[in-house]
């Protein structure tokens, strides 16, 4: 018995193939994911989604997005995700300056701006984090 | 009759002009094979969540969601206008203008606030002429829309239409019929169709399912996303309907070259013919007269 995942974005199906297992960020925390699992819908928060088959093992940076889980399959919608060797690492940088920058410049705000501005610093952190965890690659 | 050398001009001006509206109708159809390519792609996205969004609704009582309001009569509406950004594409941009013309009349006469957002330069420049500023305008990349775009009029529409600014939101845009027929069509995005939001709950349903956090909380997550998703399909239909449309119309445009260089080839030919025949009397005449 085999697990099917496929990872969907607005712009593409970023994977779809079986894998062993996969371990989402749900909205209640992380939760893994093996063949037979039972009907499951959740929110997904910014965080790493990792999946292994055989000794392979990838790890994926998503944005916002949500998952619906049966027995043989496994479907994720977000709104964005990157394979650790293909995240800018530049551009995560500069992102995490840039929210840095504008929590310490904005005194008040409203809930909806500081939430914004959260979740750029959050995407940020977790792309570096993910990058520097993974990735092999001479910086 | 014009001379030799203005008629030489002249083809070699319709010439020139067959060499552009040829390249760009292989362009047109060079981006037109790259929307649908965008579109296939895009389309399990927004088919998965139009699904959910299904599921979800047939298990709840919907009627509780700020986006699934039915506001009994329209006060303010607004009107998303999809044209493109240059001309060259035959009646793509009168078409939809002509339906967003009648639509403001209809407003006018109901005495319905009416506002604009639009994407494409033409569209914005036509509302220009009757006085109105839309209330957002993107423009510069109607050829090849992007999701970021998308994002920007969604939080418009939808914060407008959750906090009951705007009754209504719709779309004037050139539907994709085929490569050859692109028709102008008014859709529209907010209140949701009752049939797509079933309001019966579906009792024979799998009940076993686990939600998390909730099935409200879902929702409330979802409806934002499945009106960006369509949102986004449509920028990308109306995409495809300009290059298809500057496809034809520059099809056309270079036949019509064409002819055009056949009939002055032929004018001037009997220009020349006539030039010769002029010459070689003189010559006659002039050696008749030595005699």
């Amino acid at each position: 018995m085999s697990l099917r995942l496929t990872i969907i974005t607005p712009e593409k199906v970023i994977i779809d193939r079986d894998v062993d297992e996969v371990i989402a960020p749900g909205w209640l925390g992380e939760f893994g994911v093996l063949p037979g699992h039972a009907r499951f819908i959740t929110l997904l928060r910014i965080g790493e989604l990792i999946y292994r088959f055989g000794p392979e093992e990838k790890h994926l940076a998503l944005n916002w997005g949500f998952a619906e889980v049966n027995q043989a399959r496994m479907t994720v919608l977000v709104e964005t995700a990157e394979f650790d060797q293909d995240i800018d690492y530049k551009r995560a940088l500069a992102a995490r300056q840039r929210a840095e920058e504008e929590l310490k410049k904005i005194t008040t705000m409203t809930d909806a701006q500081y939430e914004a501005i959260e979740a750029a610093l959050k995407r940020a952190l977790l792309r570096l984090e993910i990058y520097q965890k993974y990735s092999k690659r001479p910086q | 009759m014009p001379t030799l050398a203005v008629i030489r001009k002249r083809i070699k001006t319709v010439g020139s002009t067959v060499k552009i509206t040829k390249a760009m109708k292989m362009i047109a159809a060079v981006k037109l094979r790259k929307t649908q390519q965008q579109a296939i792609s895009a389309r399990a996205y927004s088919r998965k969540i139009e699904e959910m969004v299904h599921e979800i609704t047939s298990r709840i009582d919907t009627t509780v969601h700020p986006l699934m309001r039915r506001p009994a009569r329209t006060k303010r509406g607004v009107i998303i206008l999809a044209t493109s950004d240059r001309g060259l594409c035959g009646g793509f941009n009168s078409n939809v203008t002509r339906h967003a013309v009648q639509a403001i009349m209809d407003a006018k006469k109901d005495d319905i606030g009416l506002d604009f957002i639009t994407v494409g330069r033409k569209g914005r420049d036509s509302l220009k002429r009757f006085g109105i500023t839309p209330k957002i305008d993107l423009s510069g990349s109607s050829g090849s829309p992007d999701y970021g775009q998308v994002i920007e009029i969604a939080n418009i529409v939808i914060n407008g239409f959750a906090d009951g600014t705007y009754d209504e939101v719709s779309f004037i845009y050139n539907r994709f019929v085929s490569v050859l027929s692109q028709k102008p069509t008014v859709e529209t995005v907010l209140p949701l169709n009752r049939s797509e939001a079933s309001e019966v709950k579906d009792e024979t349903a799998d009940v076993k399912v686990i939600y998390e956090p909730s099935l409200g909380e879902i929702l409330s997550s979802l409806l934002p996303r499945m009106i960006e998703s369509r949102i986004y399909h449509t920028l990308i239909e109306s995409a495809a309907s300009e290059h298809a449309a500057r496809m034809t119309s520059m099809d056309s445009a270079t036949n019509n070259a064409k002819d055009m260089i056949d009939h002055l080839t032929l004018v001037m030919n009997r220009a020349r013919q006539s030039a010769i025949t002029k010459e070689l009397m003189d010559i006659v005449n002039g050696a008749e007269a030595m005699r």
